[in-house]
């Protein structure tokens, strides 16, 4: 697994031998699907990576089981270093395995050192079983040390930063509520030394007060309000203290495909946007409306398309408000299922851009799941190409659109259509890939293998031989 | 000059709303010529598909078509009854639709559905009565039709009337009232015609159904001669099997026997299709398409439902419908939007492949430039309703001159983009209020004064190539085609150069 992962670089996911299977039918008519089989890749901090191939590949099921909307038949998940998907199932095998191996040897006879031996090598294995089932329910956990936190959650640093942005706010409502009452108490002081047939500025003075009273009123209510502020921010950092998991997970986020059945129809924008955030424990009110605004504006709508309905916006809109659902969570890792196939072509460029611009700006790493190549060689740094539940060619972009090896991969490099009448009148019929015709695996089953740096290929030995020499 | 098949002038439809009228289709003129491709580009809500719907009469119920004409055959399609329509509709002109599962039946299975239109309309004593009568029954019915439209007028009339802001209520009413009296003494003058056309009709049918039903008796009478005779033949094979002696004859006779009852059946299929369209007649040709199709295995294919296929076969399907009735018009209303880049290819190669075989005239709607490069012949773009630039397909990819055209052109990456993309700014206008001057004036940025006041009209390129924006204007300034096109173009023509080095080596 080594070989798949660039030492030089941080990664931000790493998928091991992930499986997808569905069940279907019942009886005799009992099949499975093998909808994701056996994939492994990483995805390196800051890039974009594209999953690509024909419908019915297995693409989306790969971006759904990695976000856990699907539970995962096989494999594993890391995600900033943090297992996130395990296969508990690979544990139990394996210590079942080495529990059988004990028992014959210890039928045998085992001297008191070798017995010590086993006794380290089931205690380990063991273990990793143990962590495996933990970590099926891996956002549920709280770990103790996050307990630890919580009893002096006094002393951690946000809740310090959180005591110094109130201690401001509730100085300079101090500051107002004391310069209001010393006000009224000079212009009460003023009426009493005023001749009362003074009408015109007996008028005036308590018009004053009032406005000073109102003041005053104001302060202490703010000053009322941010307590509360204060109580439910603090409500917020101790359950993302306490749910370090579960803040983890939202640290990924995914845009759909279909910009209008992914949006509720009845709920305004606001609340479509908020929902993350209340679901991810934020209840301050004010906070979130701050953090919808943000995002809003990230996605370049505006604050007041924030009361609208989806059914009020165009299709490329709809598909920013996607967007925005997914950045008000501050994510650093988004999975874009398809999000420009179902748009027309003129807005399909504002919604590319934006991808690009928010990569740039917020340093988010993307994983684009996408038919269309001519919008992936435009928009991404490596792609894997899958064909039927396997990533059949990886690699960086440069390399598998100048020399694609993969027969599958020249076939749909083929498909490309290309605004150039003159091109496309000479192109022939578009190449069909026929896996029966194009491999023999009767002798040997193949692997994907390395074939140049960072270019990787599903193949046997004989074609990888062939693959080389054709590089040369 | 090819032979033209299809014409439409200055067609202009609008729908009727409770917030108004919606101008969805303003002014649109084309020509279809046999054995071409004709491709109409635009975004969604820019009336292409409106444009197809009214050739093929299958406007939403609040669609209006407000002036203009179709012509196929010399005939009228917008002033043609629904009884007419019947003739054309499927026959002549073939439609494939985007979505190919909303257009499929789930609950009947697919060959079920190919034979459906022959069988329905299959009775051939029937069609052949039709045909007899069908000149005078034509009159009638069209007579009707213009009295139909003459009331539709008055309506469309006195609304637009009332809606006017400029007159006073007296002068309204006076106007309609005037409208009224002209459409009334239209109609009783129309209506004189009308007993004299009915019983002409009612007369000429009498006589078809007549003759018809002679000639079905004729047919019977002629076939009974041959079925008895065979019928003989095999009563007298019969007994030679039961009187067979040994082994070997009696298997000789068995097999005669066979044949013969197979000759039966077939004498009395070849009567049954005489006077309709049998099952078994509908199955062959159905079969036969859907290997022109290249839906493999269809035999078993036949006896399965939508479900059961992928996207691009359930779309093979619906052009095997569609091919069934022989059109000599097929509108293609997106039918790879739906589908992804592999299969995309396989259907256009499909198109491209039946049009070729049959000498079909094609309508392809999408919205996608690249798709077209390879089908069409000529290229309209259409925006707001209007036709915006129209040529032929180089012109249009490598000399274009609409702003809007550049758009669209600049809004899709190709594999050696690597500059930022153009995205057009906006949104389309509301066609309830269609702006006053050029459309797409407000989401350009060449637009000039004039824009914004009046719409240009169409300034000649080329003896084909057609556009209709300000910048032609001789005293327009020059304005170079965006730098990510023209930079796009020179690579292509460096590379077809390389091309032709290479053959020519």
């Amino acid at each position: 697994m080594s070989k798949l992962t660039n030492q030089n670089r941080e990664e931000i996911l790493r998928v091991e031998n992930l499986k997808q299977h569905f069940k279907l039918g019942g009886g005799r008519k009992k099949a499975i699907i093998k909808a994701v089989d056996d994939i492994s890749f990483t995805i390196y901090k800051g890039e974009v990576f594209s999953l690509v191939g024909e419908s019915g590949c297995g693409k989306t099921t790969t971006g759904r089981t990695i976000i856990k909307l699907y539970e995962a038949t096989g494999g594993e998940v890391y995600f900033n270093g943090v297992r996130i998907i395990a296969d508990y199932k690979k544990y139990k095998k394996q210590h079942n395995e080495l529990m059988k191996e004990f028992k014959a040897a210890k039928a045998k006879g085992l001297s008191e050192a070798e017995l010590e031996e086993w006794n380290g090598k089931i205690n380990e294995s063991l273990e990793a079983l143990r962590s495996a089932r933990r970590d099926r329910n891996f956002e549920k956990q709280v770990s103790e040390e996050s307990l630890e936190t919580l009893k002096n959650l006094e002393q951690t640093d946000e809740y310090k930063q959180l005591v110094a942005k109130y201690k401001e706010l509730d100085d300079e409502n101090l500051a107002i509520i004391e310069e209001s009452k010393n006000e009224i108490e000079f212009v009460k002081n003023e009426l009493e030394t005023i001749d009362p047939n003074n009408k015109d500025l007996v008028n005036e003075k308590k018009k004053q007060l009032r406005a000073f009273t109102k003041k005053l009123k104001n302060a202490e209510r703010q000053l009322k309000l941010n307590k509360r502020h204060f109580n439910l921010d603090v409500k917020t950092l101790a359950y993302d203290i306490r749910y370090s998991n579960k803040i983890l997970m939202r640290r990924m986020q995914m845009i759909f495909q279909d910009p209008i059945a992914s949006l509720n129809p009845r709920m305004i924008i606001k609340e479509i946007v908020a929902e993350g955030l209340r679901i991810n424990g934020v209840k301050n009110e004010r906070q979130i409306e701050e953090r919808v605004n943000e995002a809003l504006k990230k996605v370049k709508l505006l604050p007041e398309h924030a009361s609208r309905y989806p059914h009020e916006f165009s299709g490329g809109q709809r598909q920013r408000i996607g967007i925005a659902r997914a950045l008000v969570v501050k994510p650093s890792f988004i999975i874009a299922d398809e999000p420009i196939s179902n748009l027309d072509v003129s807005i399909r460029a504002q919604v590319i851009n934006l991808l690009n611009d928010l990569r740039k700006e917020m340093g988010i790493t993307i994983l684009f799941i996408a038919h269309d190549l001519s919008v992936v060689k435009y928009f991404t740094d490596r792609l894997a190409v899958m064909y039927f539940g396997k990533i059949v060619e990886m690699g960086d972009k440069d390399k598998i659109f100048d020399n694609p090896l993969h027969p599958y991969t020249k076939s749909l490099l083929a498909a490309i259509p290309q605004p150039d009448p003159y091109y496309e009148s000479k192109r022939g019929k578009t190449l069909k890939y026929d896996p029966i015709a194009e491999h023999d695996y009767s002798k040997e089953l193949p692997t994907l293998r390395e074939v140049e740096e960072g270019h990787f290929v599903l193949c046997n030995t004989e074609e990888f031989n062939r693959y080389k020499a054709s590089l040369k | 000059m090819k032979e033209k098949v299809l014409e439409v002038k200055n067609l202009t439809i609008s729908f009727r709303t409770p917030n108004g009228l919606v101008r969805a289709v303003r002014d649109v003129s084309f020509d279809l010529y046999k054995g071409e491709t004709f491709a109409i580009v635009g975004e969604s809500g820019s009336g292409k598909s409106v444009t197809n719907r009214a050739i093929m009469g299958i406007l939403a119920r609040n669609g209006i078509i407000d002036g203009g004409e179709i012509l196929y055959r010399n005939q009228d399609l917008t002033k043609l009854s629904e009884a007419n329509f019947h003739e054309i509709r499927g026959k002549k002109i073939g439609m494939i639709f985007q979505d190919p599962l909303s257009s499929l039946n789930p609950t009947m299975k697919i060959g079920k559905q190919i034979t459906e239109a022959m069988l329905v309309n299959g009775d051939r004593m029937k069609n052949r009565i039709k045909d007899l009568y069908h000149i005078e029954y034509h009159d009638y019915l069209n007579k009707l039709q213009e009295i139909r439209l003459e009331k539709q007028r008055l309506i469309n009339e006195s609304a637009n009337i009332k809606l006017d802001e400029n007159l006073t209520l007296k002068e309204k009413t006076e106007k309609i009232n005037k409208i009224k009296a002209e459409v009334k003494e239209n109609i009783a003058e129309l209506k004189k015609d009308l007993p004299e056309l009915k019983t002409k009709y009612l007369e000429s049918k009498k006589r078809a159904t007549a003759q018809v039903k002679q000639e079905k008796e004729e047919l019977i009478k002629e076939n009974k001669a041959t079925l008895q005779a065979l019928n003989d033949k095999l009563k007298a094979k019969k007994l030679d099997l039961k009187e067979a002696k040994d082994e070997h004859s009696y298997q000789a006779a068995k097999e005669e026997v066979h044949k013969i009852t197979k000759e039966i059946k077939d004498a009395k299929e070849q009567l049954k299709r005489k006077f309709k369209v049998t099952k078994k007649e509908a199955y062959e040709k159905a079969i036969q398409i859907m290997k022109e199709v290249n839906i493999p295995d269809p035999e078993k294919r036949f006896h399965q439902y939508p479900f059961q296929f992928s996207g691009g076969m359930r779309q093979r399907v619906v052009i095997a419908i569609a091919l069934m009735a022989d059109p000599e018009i097929l509108i293609c209303d997106e039918p790879t939007t739906a589908l992804d880049v592999t299969i995309q290819g396989q259907i256009l190669d499909l198109i491209k492949q039946i049009k070729k075989e049959r000498d079909l005239s094609v309508i392809f709607i999408t919205h996608d430039l690249g798709v077209v490069a390879n089908m069409a012949d000529r290229i309209a773009v259409m925006y707001a309703g209007k036709i915006v630039e129209y040529g032929t397909s180089e012109e249009i990819f490598y000399n274009s001159k609409h702003p809007y055209t550049w758009a669209l052109l600049s809004s899709v990456p190709d594999l050696e983009t690597k500059d930022k993309l153009l995205s057009i700014p906006g949104t389309p206008p509301d066609m309830l209020f269609p702006p006053k001057g050029d459309a797409f004036a407000e989401r350009n940025e060449f637009a000039l004064k004039i824009d914004f006041e009046e719409h240009p009209p169409f300034f000649k390129v080329s003896d084909t190539h057609y556009a209709a924006t300000w910048l032609l204007h001789e005293n327009a300034p020059k304005v170079e085609m965006p730098k990510i096109i023209s930079d796009r173009i020179a690579r292509f023509k460096q590379r077809s150069v390389g091309e032709q080095v290479d053959e020519s080596k």
